[in-house]
């Protein structure tokens, strides 16, 4: 039965492929195959809750893929806590975005090809199911791979707009750079294990538990090593520092896209698979340290970028950045519930804001600049209602999912005894925590901004600027751009939006803070999985001072929102003045630090060009070709000298069997025959 | 049934050679089906897991020389075999469109050269697989030189040049070998087992394997000797190009395989490193110089220098999962490039034109192409889940227990396999039309779709059930390797700690 539910995905990809149905048909194949999926999911996930400690988890192998030496890799998965909440989001989550999407791709330009879309779509339920249920780290890889690939194809979905095509390719190019990382961590993990080498997910727990020695080499170098190549390829996936430049630029996707690939699950693969290996990484406190370091670095980095974006997928794309940031903030403490908790709220309240941004984009004809938008509350009140939840809960408003989940990190962060034995392990957490409280309270600015842009204040989009902005924003040919009041999206679009509202809201109570009743639900469920690292993890107690954090970070958040309020609806010419006296930071965030500006010109013309003009036309035309030619000509020249032969390529025959001749008897005399 | 799989594309290229004209492409059609028919009993007839060879035929041929005719196969033979007369039939399929003038030279050609290459995989003597490896140049050089393009001329003279220097080279090394049998036995054989048995002193194996590792690294080929290849190929007939690419170059890692590495396994651990180091350099070097080019046939040509990077990479890691990718790789890359030059050549059929600035936007004109192409440029990349991933997988998995920081070198490939490829796709296929010449292409014809559809077929179920073929690989491959570890206590070539073998210089 476990196999059914990654099955069904595919099975719909294939159906989709071959019939090329209409909108309807086709995503009502791809929405069913997909809540079919979810329902099995959600059965598999109420088993593992009756397995007994110590218990089997459900597993299912099929046959197996790769046998050759001492390897074997099966083609086999396994439902353990972990995996079964994922496989729930993805379903679940999954299906409310397929159904919206059959909505929300009714204006597309190029109506013969939506069957396309969720034929990708299902394909990447599919893959993301294989990168979760697999019980290998090869089969992991595949999913891995795999939802790059849909991601690639989604991306650049709208294919004959080149820039979109391009986001795509630079989407696939920078996680092959991460697995690059990846998969030299995977090699040198298993080579260092010797006989004992596996790939297979439990075994792996088992030998490494048995035998920590064996990672240990180099003084713990190896296991340090190996977890930061992990940790390399997470940066791809997962979109953090050095990496994550491709996030913002895959915006170019459809908008379910975004919500679906993009925010709730795709990019939370990077911390899913350090979850997976949280055995690897409590021997490894230097690796969590560099893990938690760039995540909250991260975090604030696409922070400050976010502050001054202006189309709205972008400001959702880097605070989509931010937030992977505090949940590789969490595991890297050693709250690796609390970072994986933290995975699942911002599924519920992120994908909510994208398809709420959807329904707005929707409703405006495919306009994002925030500047054009503003006054939309009135006109679309179901939409307004549903993102107004999410925002709550992304600022961290009390008692929202997002409030429970990101306050438990930043406790957890100023907390942790993992870095003790490192140099200023001390202070570590305490700079960590600052980091990403600063963080929180500017996300409380920029969502504020982005709220009161786009749902408050008077309506600006007039009938010109709609037409302009529409050639500008929207490639696919879509041609009419009438000036219309906007209006509410339809059932099927606003229905997922309340659904994802509702779990915004109250989806805290899934795990919650110590200090309440009922407390831990997801802490008591994943804690088989998290074992080996509750052995070794310790946290300070922290009495009154965790209240007192906590009042301090809530009280920040009230005072960035009255902010934001001041500036975008009280005196909205504010920002400009602010602007103006600090041209360079503005310009700098506005242009996203000119990371990828560096990225060209540091690396990509490089290469390209020491390819183009080194290595091709030095090396292989003029030295290697060169000498072939100028032996070439030799040959001739002494053919001719002996003359009467008849054309060259005889001649070089000629001079050939002469060289070989000469050579044999070289190669006797070295021979001593 | 070796003779009869070997011999029977003769017979075919002499009948299509007399036949008129017209019948030349149904009858060469027929008989490369009626090949392909015939050798499917191998694949079933195998036996996978005896590791010794099988269908074996030896019979004296030239006594007074100890020359025998003898012929079987492994694991490794067996599949290099079906990979040629499984793309045999696809060429003649292909070559139906494409092949202006002179149907029956080209057909027959084609034949006589699937004899030969079936030859050279199937023969266990050394004289005999010399005549094979010969002959195979005969029908390639004269593909190349009348059915090519524009600088044809030039191009076969360079091919020539490098491989004759290979082949006296190796003809050298072959002589040599057959001379320390008499002195050390006595008795006159140019027999491969007979062979094996022989212990060649250090000194002479090192040259011996010197002159075979420049003739099959030729051929590979392996940087440096690789520029006779993208100019074989640009200017080669699609067939000459698939068959070129997708068989002939294996001729080169069968070689190693077969004759290089199991006579002379000291000369293997002395040079290992250096020829890690070479496939390294052709795995980056070939990716990069991909990368830049602006003709699709000549990116191919160089992805597929890098492409046989990882073969002879997996091979000189000398451990299963090594030498089994290695094998995988083979099999992938005959597929996967041969699938490429055909969708090449079914562009230039069209446009006559192999520029890259040429095309852009094909998907919304020719979305079946598109497709496939798709397809196979993921393969090429090593997708996993298709074809190509799982060659590239076991061998560097393997190469890294050997070699660890080459092998974290030759990982880079995957960022630059998939820069080359996704580059070149997007500008062919994605974006907007900007060239009309291309709004009237035709997409596929069912022809096309015919000998395009096994390839897919091919790619798909190799990335997701590898297994059968690499049960057929794993006893000869364990043979292989066992070889090396009996000759060295295995040393090197064992879990080895730590610090990687030959870095710590401990062979």
């Amino acid at each position: 039965m476990l196999a059914l539910i990654p099955a069904l995905p595919l099975l719909g990809a294939i159906v989709n492929g071959s019939l090329r149905g209409s909108r309807m048909v086709a995503g009502g194949i791809a929405t069913a195959v997909v809540g079919l999926s979810a329902v099995l999911s959600f059965l598999t996930l109420f088993t593992v809750m009756g397995v007994a400690p110590g218990g089997d988890y459900p597993s299912q192998t099929l046959w197996t893929w790769m046998h050759t030496g001492a390897l074997t890799v099966d083609i086999g998965f396994r439902a353990d806590p972990l995996t079964a909440v994922m496989m729930c989001v993805i379903t679940g989550i999954g299906s409310l975005i397929h159904l919206y999407s059959v909505g929300y791709m009714d204006d597309d330009g190029d109506k013969a090809s939506v069957w396309r879309f969720f034929t990708y779509l299902n394909l990447f339920i599919f893959a993301m199911l294989l990168l979760v249920m697999g019980d290998s780290f090869p089969l992991m890889f595949v999913g891995w791979e795999g939802v790059g690939l849909c991601s690639y194809l989604l991306i650049g979905f709208w294919y004959t707009n080149s820039d979109y095509a391009s986001a795509g390719k630079k989407a696939f190019i920078t996680n092959r750079v991460g697995d690059f990382s990846f998969l030299i961590g995977l090699f040198w993990l298993y080579w260092s294990l010797g006989d004992k080498a596996t790939f297979n997910f439990v075994q792996l727990a088992d030998v490494i538990e048995k035998h920590p020695d064996l990672v240990g080499g180099m003084g713990g170098c190896a296991v340090t090593s190996i977890c930061l190549l992990f940790f390399g390829g997470a940066t791809g996936k997962s979109a953090q520092i050095p990496l994550f430049v491709w996030l913002p630029d895959a915006m170019a996707g459809p908008t379910p896209v975004s919500a679906l690939i993009h925010a709730a699950t795709m990019v939370t693969s990077g911390i899913y698979m350090i979850c997976r290996l949280n055995f690897l990484y409590v021997l490894a406190p230097a690796a969590m340290a560099t893990v938690a370091t760039i995540g909250a670095l991260t975090a604030l980095f696409a922070a400050t970028i976010a502050i001054t974006q202006n189309d709205i997928k972008k400001v959702l794309a880097y605070s989509t950045v931010s937030q992977l940031g505090f949940m590789f903030l969490g595991v890297g403490v050693g709250g690796f519930t609390a970072g994986f908790f933290h995975v699942l709220t911002h599924a519920f309240f992120k994908a909510l804001m994208f398809l709420g941004s959807g329904s707005i984009i929707h409703a405006l004809h495919h306009e994002q600049d925030m500047r054009k938008m503003g006054g939309l509350r009135k006109y679309m009140p179901i939409t307004f209602a549903t993102f107004f939840m999410g925002y709550l809960a992304i600022i961290g408003f009390p008692g929202f999912s997002g409030f429970i989940s990101k306050d438990e990190i930043l406790w957890l962060t100023f907390s942790t005894n993992v870095f003790q034995d490192l140099p200023f392990g001390d202070v570590m957490p305490k700079v960590l925590w600052f980091i990403a409280f600063s963080t929180a309270l500017m996300t409380a600015f920029y969502m504020s901004r982005l709220m009161f842009m786009t749902f408050f204040g008077e309506y600006r989009g007039g009938a010109h600027d709609a037409h302009d902005a529409h050639g500008a924003h929207d490639a696919h040919g879509d041609a009419h751009g009438h000036a219309h009041t906007p209006h509410e999206s339809p059932l099927v679009i606003t229905l997922p939006l309340m659904v994802l509202a509702v779990l915004s809201v109250f989806g805290g109570a899934l795990n919650l803070p110590h200090w309440l009743p009922m407390s831990g639900g997801m802490e008591t469920f994943l804690a088989p999985v998290f074992e080996p690292a509750e052995k070794v993890v310790t946290f300070s107690e922290g009495g009154s001072l965790e209240f007192v954090l906590m009042g301090v970070t809530t009280l920040g958040v009230f005072a960035s929102v009255f902010a934001a309020w001041t500036m975008y609806v009280t005196k909205p010419e504010m920002p400009a003045e602010i602007a103006k006296k600090i041209p360079k930071l503005y310009t700098g965030s506005l242009n996203k630090w000119f990371v990828d500006e560096i990225y060209e010109a540091a690396l990509l013309t490089p290469i390209v060009t020491a390819s183009r003009q080194v290595l091709w036309a030095v090396v292989d035309a003029q030295i290697i070709d060169g000498a072939v030619n100028g032996a070439g000509k030799a040959a001739s020249l002494v053919g001719e000298l002996h003359g009467k032969i008849g054309h060259g390529k005889v001649q070089v025959y000629a001079i050939s069997i002469a060289l070989g001749t000469a050579f044999i008897v070289c190669a006797y005399a070295l021979g001593g025959v | 049934m070796l003779s009869l799989v070997t011999f029977l594309p003769f017979v075919g290229a002499l009948l299509v050679a007399i036949l008129p004209q017209g019948v030349a492409k149904m009858a060469s059609l027929g008989v490369s089906l009626l090949v392909l028919a015939v050798s499917l009993p191998l694949w079933f007839g195998y036996d996978p897991a005896g590791a010794n060879f099988q269908f074996v035929e030896n019979m004296p041929w030239i006594d007074a020389f100890g020359v025998s005719y003898h012929m079987g196969i492994d694991g490794v033979s067996l599949l290099l075999i079906l990979l040629t007369t499984v793309l045999t039939p696809i060429i003649v399929l292909a070559g139906f469109s494409g092949v202006e003038h002179g149907h029956r030279g080209y057909f027959a050609l084609m034949l006589a050269l699937e004899g030969a290459m079936i030859g050279t995989f199937c023969a266990l003597d050394t004289f005999v697989f010399y005549v094979f490896w010969e002959l195979v140049l005969i029908p390639m050089y004269f593909l190349i030189g009348i059915w090519g393009g524009q600088r044809r001329i030039y191009a076969t003279v360079k091919f020539f040049i490098y491989t004759v220097v290979g082949s006296l080279l190796m003809l050298v090394a072959f002589i040599a070998l057959y001379h320390w049998q008499y002195t050390q036995t006595g008795v006159w054989s140019t027999d491969l087992e007979t062979l094996l048995k022989l212990h060649i002193p250090y000194s002479a194996q090192l040259w011996m394997f010197l002159c075979f590792a420049l003739a099959f690294a030729i051929k590979v080929p392996m940087f440096p000797f690789h520029t006779w290849l993208p100019d074989a190929h640009v200017e080669a007939p699609t067939g000459g190009s698939v068959v070129l690419a997708g068989v002939m170059l294996k001729m080169g890692t069968y070689g190693f395989y077969r004759f290089a590495m199991p006579l002379f396994p000291d000369a293997v651990v002395t040079f290992g490193p250096a020829m890690i180091g070479l496939a390294v350099i052709g795995i980056v070097y070939g990716a990069l110089v991909a990368m830049v080019q602006d003709d699709v046939k000549k990116l191919v040509a160089y992805s597929s220098v890098s492409h046989l990077g990882y073969c002879m990479l997996g091979l000189f890691a000398l451990n299963a999962q090594g030498v089994s990718g290695s094998v995988f790789q083979m099999i992938n890359h005959g597929i996967s490039t041969g699938a490429l030059f055909l969708l090449v050549g079914v562009l230039y059929e069209r446009r006559h034109t192999r520029m890259i600035a040429e095309y852009g936007g094909l998907a919304k004109v020719v979305p079946k192409f598109a497709f496939v192409f798709m397809v196979v440029t993921f393969s090429s990349i090593g997708l996993p889940g298709l074809n190509g991933f799982v060659g590239e997988f076991l061998v560097l998995l393997g190469a890294f227990q050997f070699a660890p920081v080459p092998t974290a070198i030759a990982v880079s490939g995957v960022i630059f396999g998939a820069t080359y490829m996704l580059w070149c796709f997007q500008r062919m296929v994605f974006g907007p039309l900007q060239n009309a010449a291309n709004a009237e292409l035709k997409d596929l014809v069912p022809r096309e779709m015919a000998y395009l559809a096994p390839l897919l077929v091919a790619i798909v179920l190799l990335g997701v059930y590898p297994q059968p073929f690499l049960d057929r690989i794993n006893p000869s491959v364990n043979r292989f390797v066992a070889r090396f570890a009996e000759h060295y206590d295995g040393t090197p070539y064992k879990h080895a700690g730590p610090v990687p073998g030959w870095i710590a210089g401990n062979h």
